[in-house]
């Protein structure tokens, strides 16, 4: 059980976050093609090392968060908050 | 033999545990016995003479106490109705019934000592070997291995015992109580950490407890600091079964009133390993034989308990150990015939029994020597397992003759004591203290600047086996002729040994016998024992039941407010989500016909509620529903289906404008945590600059669909300041008022069911109160409530799916039917792109309305369409109509079948093929809607 | 048509009484813990910018807790304020609080939550049965609260003494209620938790 150090609520048991996966941008909707759009959804490069990913506390303070970790040690070196200040229940 | 009688308690002991003047009472294999208090099983049965305590696992050798401690392999009972107790280590409680496993039809005589025989057919791999074909055996071959197996037997009826489970959250967690352990707590705890102190025994002390009258008074005096010291938690008898990533550490404790065993989980800043260190034993002809006992065995029995082991005693040792157990024996009246000292050149060669308890042994010298008790020292086990979990790799220390913990230690995990050296007691206090003090400095600031003292094993010769063969794995009995066997059959690495023989997978999990099995491969294969390598440490450290690996289980239940009237008044409940709904109040049919024909209620409070509070809310609602919202007015509420960015749908309810800047949005049943993390994605890693708020609302109202037509006259004897007329409020538009004197309660025309109906959201705490108040004015109209089943029959007569019953993981938007609703000329919104694509190409399901041709026919759902050998579609819903009296379903079929009149062979599960046809509409019922507009 | 009367998701085993439009129990207990079902209590759900006029206006850090007049304040997430008060009354605080100030919300859950409060020198062994998060008595000082997973549900968890007695308020959805108490007690058996009435204090 690893900890992740949220921005908000501090270090917490990942069992109290829903895993969002790699960071990826959403591509253009009006212009992509299939190839690309299916590259968003579905292939993740899953480096071994670091790799900036989203998480979400959805057992804590329900905000977003990018964490930075490394995928073989489990090492998260960074986290920022995501989304305004004041906006959920 | 095992009923030796007489009692061999000696003279009082300095250390001694038990209370003289409290005796206890007990049976051992249906015999009675007395023990005193503080015995364990093992030195109450030893001090009564008894040999011969069980059987071993394979062969059923005979076996007596040879470790003496909780990692016997020989000492497994069945105390009562509990199985493998440890019997070197429970203490004796009056009354106990204690029993040997693993034997049949009694100790004395055991049938399966035949496997004796048999051990040339037993040997190496002989799982593999034998239990591999004809498979049909298998089932067969499974009943001979639970046999084999003998772990006791768990009660059959009736006993529960509670587990229990907490967190614990210390700075610095010391996993061993001997002298650097309790070093270790001191200096961390006066360092200002909070120390969690884990000892396996029942008292801190370690192997002082045996030891000399000034090694007594060291454990005593450190006893009395820890018990003392504010910052200090200490657990007895609780052992570190395991660490995990970033010292998340689960500590198992036992013996605690009303719970068997407890887990801790602990998440812990810094780790100090001081488990000490197990005494390994030594692999000759006879090894296992009752009477051939560990120095540290002795060293217990004698010290702790004033038990004598035997009367006539031959010591063969490698060390001090076996020195001090020969002085412990003279002490207390045994015989050391003669001391055996390796050090010194002396040998062992074998061991030899009369009537399966040892008689004698034979020396290199030659000379043979009657006894009835050979002590063997024969060296020392550091257990790293918990280093290892951290991961460490353990290296071997050639001149100590064992494995220390290797360089690679994660910096928040520190050993100490025997794990890493020898020393006098000085030396193994100021090692302890020093990492106590490392420890601590980790724990607080990161930094460690304390210097441990240099500490490492003492020169030790590298005892592991003899010039015969005997045991290696005393719990899984595999012998070292059995590992050379393996060797010379190419299972020659450790770890392919190891899973081949089943050495080190038993009971003792590796502390005893591990090194044992790596010296005997190394020398098989003519390597050293550093070549040869260690296997890898797993958790736990030591067995757990598994009621104390379950823990207290917490399994959330969701009610409703009107659950309790829902039990009290017949209704039938079904597990949907988390909540608990009636399915039903005794007659599905019955409630959908009073429903069609009169009026119903329906609790629909699970349906997922939010308040959308914000000038964005439209954008938020045209970016996750597939339809448009920018014209809803105030008042009216609006269909919408929710696709993931794959274009799958994964929601759907309906959406209602409350004011100028406020929405209330409904969602599927269970489905509003799925929904809000999707909305609250969106606004936070997508829109953050958007002005909406959502607050989860779902259990504040309690949610009562009205239906029948019905259903107006009897919501407007309790609705006095709002409109229900269908001129004031028509079919999709939604109020808000005062119900049954319940104000700020949302009324919508909306309905499931195809009849005329009002779904209102009461506030919770009112919901009983409505509900209640409904039925007692709705009696006039002989109401009826009604449960789920209903609901599904009534939905699906009127053609509705149902998003996950109708569709799938893999049905995207215009697969279902709602073509009309996915609106492609819109900007942009989740799962565009996709949609897009499925609608230029056609391809995927479609979701018909179908009739099977005998009406009497009910195809099971998920019933198959298969034409010339391929599935070309599915039933998704199917049900018998009481309104049209006949069987009516939902399926998803590929396009080309979804034209109306088209007739489908409709496999069912025992393989009989029925004929259905595909309908115009998937409503069977009031496809036009008149009903519900009315 | 009678008064409507008002009901907690948890069942009341015993005699009742009634606060304003709730019916609540009326037992009195005590013992080394014992657990009382406030959920009768006002609970009002304040979202806002933490520096705008509102937020400032509540004075409760994130994870902290705050006493104005009749109301606790606890600053449930970042920005998220849950304002707690007796039965039947609205908190002075909120009657106070800027009006609408653009973003941001302020909804009354009162129907929608569950409150327990816990309470007893025995309470924190109770907690540290229920939740991984450190409820150590210094590491979990009164007037601090988190937001986690508590019994395996989302709770909000505030420790509130009562006259130098740790005392906790946990707050779960209103549908988990009578699971979380049944919960509670059963952890609790162990230290001989009693159930007592609504609190005469109002919370």
């Amino acid at each position: 059980m690893i900890l992740i150090p949220c921005p908000n609520c501090g270090p917490r048991n990942s069992s109290e976050f829903t895993y969002e996966g790699e960071n990826k941008e959403r591509p253009n909707a009006a212009t992509v093609t299939k190839a690309q759009w299916r590259n968003y959804l579905y292939l993740k490069n899953n480096p071994l090392g670091w790799t900036t990913e989203t998480w979400y506390h959805s057992s804590g303070c329900k905000k977003f968060l990018v964490a930075e970790r490394h995928t073989m040690t489990n090492e998260i070196r960074s986290t920022k908050a995501l989304g305004q200040q004041g906006g959920a229940s | 033999m095992s009923g030796a009688q007489g009692s061999s308690r000696g003279a009082q002991r300095l250390g001694e545990v038990v209370d003289r003047n409290r005796t206890i009472t007990f049976t051992f294999n249906g015999k009675k016995y007395k023990g005193l208090e503080g015995d364990t099983i093992i030195s109450a049965l030893t001090a009564n003479g008894v040999k011969i305590v069980s059987r071993s696992w394979k062969y059923h050798r005979r076996r007596g106490v040879m470790s003496g401690n909780y990692h016997d392999p020989n000492c497994h009972f069945q105390v009562n109705d509990e199985p493998n107790v440890r019997g070197a280590h429970r203490r004796l409680e009056e009354g106990m019934v204690v029993s040997t496993q693993n034997v049949s039809p009694s100790l004395k005589f055991d049938i399966g000592a035949v496997n004796q025989k048999l051990s040339r057919f037993l040997t190496a791999g002989f799982y593999y070997k034998t239990f591999i074909k004809p498979e049909r055996l298998w089932p067969t071959y499974e009943k001979v291995l639970q046999r084999f197996a003998g772990g006791g037997k768990v009660a059959a009826t009736g006993h529960h015992v509670p587990a229990d489970k907490r967190y614990a959250h210390p700075d610095v967690l010391v996993a061993g109580g001997g002298p650097s352990g309790m070093s270790a707590a001191l200096s961390a705890a006066d360092a200002g950490s909070n120390v969690l102190l884990v000892e396996e025994e029942y008292e801190l002390g370690g192997f002082l407890r045996w030891g000399t009258a000034d090694e007594l008074a060291v454990a005593q005096s450190l006893r009395e600091k820890v018990a003392a010291h504010p910052k200090i938690t200490t657990l007895t008898n609780a052992v570190v079964a395991g660490r995990y990533d970033q010292n998340w550490v689960s500590v198992i404790e036992r013996g605690l009133p009303v719970v068997m065993e407890s887990l801790i989980k602990v998440r812990t800043a810094t780790l100090v390993a001081a488990p000490g260190l197990i005494e390994r034993p030594y692999v000759f002809e006879g090894n296992d034989l009752p009477g051939v006992m560990l120095s540290t065995a002795v060293l217990r029995l004698v010290n702790l308990y004033a038990v004598k082991p035997g009367e006539r005693a031959v010591v063969f040792t490698g060390n001090d150990s076996g020195i001090a157990a020969a002085e412990a024996l003279r002490g207390i009246g045994v015989d050391v015939v003669q001391v055996v000292d390796a050090r010194h050149g002396g040998g062992l060669v074998r061991a030899t029994s009369s009537r399966g308890v040892l008689s004698g042994v034979e020396l290199s010298d030659g000379s043979k020597v009657l006894c009835d008790l050979l002590v063997v020292a024969a060296g020392w086990t550091a257990p790293t397992t918990l280093l290892n979990l951290s991961g460490n790799h353990p290296v071997f220390d050639e001149a100590g003759a064992r494995f220390v913990p290797g360089p690679d230690l994660d910096d928040t995990v520190f050993a100490t004591g025997g794990l890493v050296g020898d020393g006098t007691i000085d030396e193994i206090l100021a090692h302890g203290a020093a990492v106590g003090r490392q420890a601590s400095e980790r724990a607080t600031n990161g930094s460690v600047t304390t210097v441990a003292p240099a500490f490492s094993p003492d020169p030790h010769l590298p005892l592991f086996f003899g010039t015969t063969k005997g045991i290696v794995d005393f719990s899984e009995d595999v012998s070292s002729k059995d590992l050379l066997t393996a060797a010379h059959e190419g299972y020659n690495s450790v770890e392919l040994l190891k899973r081949y023989t089943t050495a080190t997978m038993g009971p003792a999990q590796g502390k005893l016998e591990t090194i044992n099995t790596v010296a005997v491969l190394a020398s098989a294969n003519g390597e050293s024992i550093e070549e040869t390598g260690t296997t890898v440490w797993r958790p736990p450290y030591v067995p757990i039941t598994l009621g104390a690996l379950a823990g207290r289980s917490y399994e959330p239940v969701r009610y409703s407010p009107m659950q309790a009237w829902h039990e009290s008044h017949g209704g039938i409940n079904i597990v949907a989500g988390q909540w608990m709904r009636p399915e039903h109040y005794g007659d599905a049919a019955k409630e959908v016909s009073t429903v069609r024909s009169g009026v119903g209620i329906i609790d629909v409070t699970p349906l997922g509620k939010f308040e959308l509070k914000g000038t964005d809310v439209t954008k938020l609602l045209n970016l996750v529903y597939v339809n448009k919202w920018s014209k809803l007015e105030v008042g009216a509420v609006r269909y919408g289906v929710m696709c993931g960015e794959d274009g799958v749908i994964f929601d759907d309810g309906v959406t209602g404008h409350l004011s100028e800047d406020r929405y209330f949005m409904s969602t599927t049943s269970s489905g509003a945590a799925g929904v809000y993390a999707h909305l609250e994605s969106w606004l936070q890693t997508g829109f953050p600059e958007w002005d909406v708020t959502i607050t989860n609302v779902t259990s504040a109202y309690a949610s009562i669909n009205i239906a029948g037509p019905q259903s107006r006259e009897l919501l407007s004897k309790l609705v006095s300041d709002v409109d229900l007329s269908n001129e004031a409020f028509p079919y999709m538009n939604l109020r808000t008022g005062t119900i049954a004197g319940v104000p700020g309660c949302h009324m919508w025309r909306i309905g499931f069911t195809g009849e005329l109906s009002f779904e209102i959201h009461v506030p919770a705490g009112f919901g009983a109160y409505v509900w209640e108040t409904l039925m007692e004015h709705g009696a006039d109209f002989g109401i009826t409530p009604f449960g789920l089943e209903a609901q599904r029959i009534m939905r699906l007569e009127k053609g509705h799916f149902i998003v996950g019953q109708d569709t799938d993981g893999v049905t995207q938007g215009f697969s279902a039917g709602i073509d009309w609703l996915i609106k492609l000329d819109k900007d942009d919104f989740i799962g565009k792109p996709e949609l897009q694509w499925q609608h230029d190409s056609g391809a995927g399901f479609r979701l018909v309305g179908i009739h099977p041709n005998d009406p009497k026919q009910v195809p099971t759902e998920a019933s198959q369409i298969v034409i010339d050998g391929i599935i070309q579609g599915r039933i998704t819903s199917s049900r018998f109509s009481p309104t049209l009296n006949r069987s009516i379903c939902l399926g998803l079929v590929v396009p080309a079948l979804a034209v109306a009149g088209t007739v489908v062979p409709i496999r069912l599960p025992n393989g009989t093929i029925i004929q259905g046809t595909v309908m115009e509409h998937h409503a069977s019922y009031d496809h036009e809607g008149a009903k519900l507009r009315g | 048509m009678a008064n409507p009367t008002a009901r907690s998701p948890i069942g009341v085993n015993g005699s009742t009484k009634q606060l304003g439009s709730w019916e609540v129990s009326d037992a009195t207990n005590s013992g080394p813990v014992t657990l009382a079902d406030v959920s009768a209590a006002t609970k009002i759900l304040v979202v806002a910018d933490v520096d705008s006029a509102r937020g400032a206006a509540l004075n409760c850090a994130f994870q902290s807790t705050h006493r104005i007049d009749n109301a606790l304040i606890v600053g449930a997430g970042p920005g998220e304020w849950l304002v707690l008060a007796p039965a039947g009354q609205t908190p002075t605080v909120i009657e106070a609080l800027p009006g609408d100030i653009g973003r941001g919300d302020l909804v009354d859950v009162t129907h929608g939550g569950t409150l327990l409060r816990l309470t007893g020198n025995d309470a924190v062994a109770v907690m540290s049965r229920m939740c991984a998060i450190n409820v150590g008595l210094d590491a979990f000082a009164d007037g601090s609260a988190f937001r986690s997973s508590f019994a395996r549900l989302v709770c909000d968890v505030a420790r509130d003494d009562v006259n130098g007695v740790p005392s906790y308020l946990i707050h779960a959805d209103r549908s988990s209620g009578q699971y979380l108490f049944d919960s509670i007690m059963a952890v609790g058996e162990t230290f001989g938790i009693r159930v007592t009435g609504y609190p005469v204090a109002g919370l």
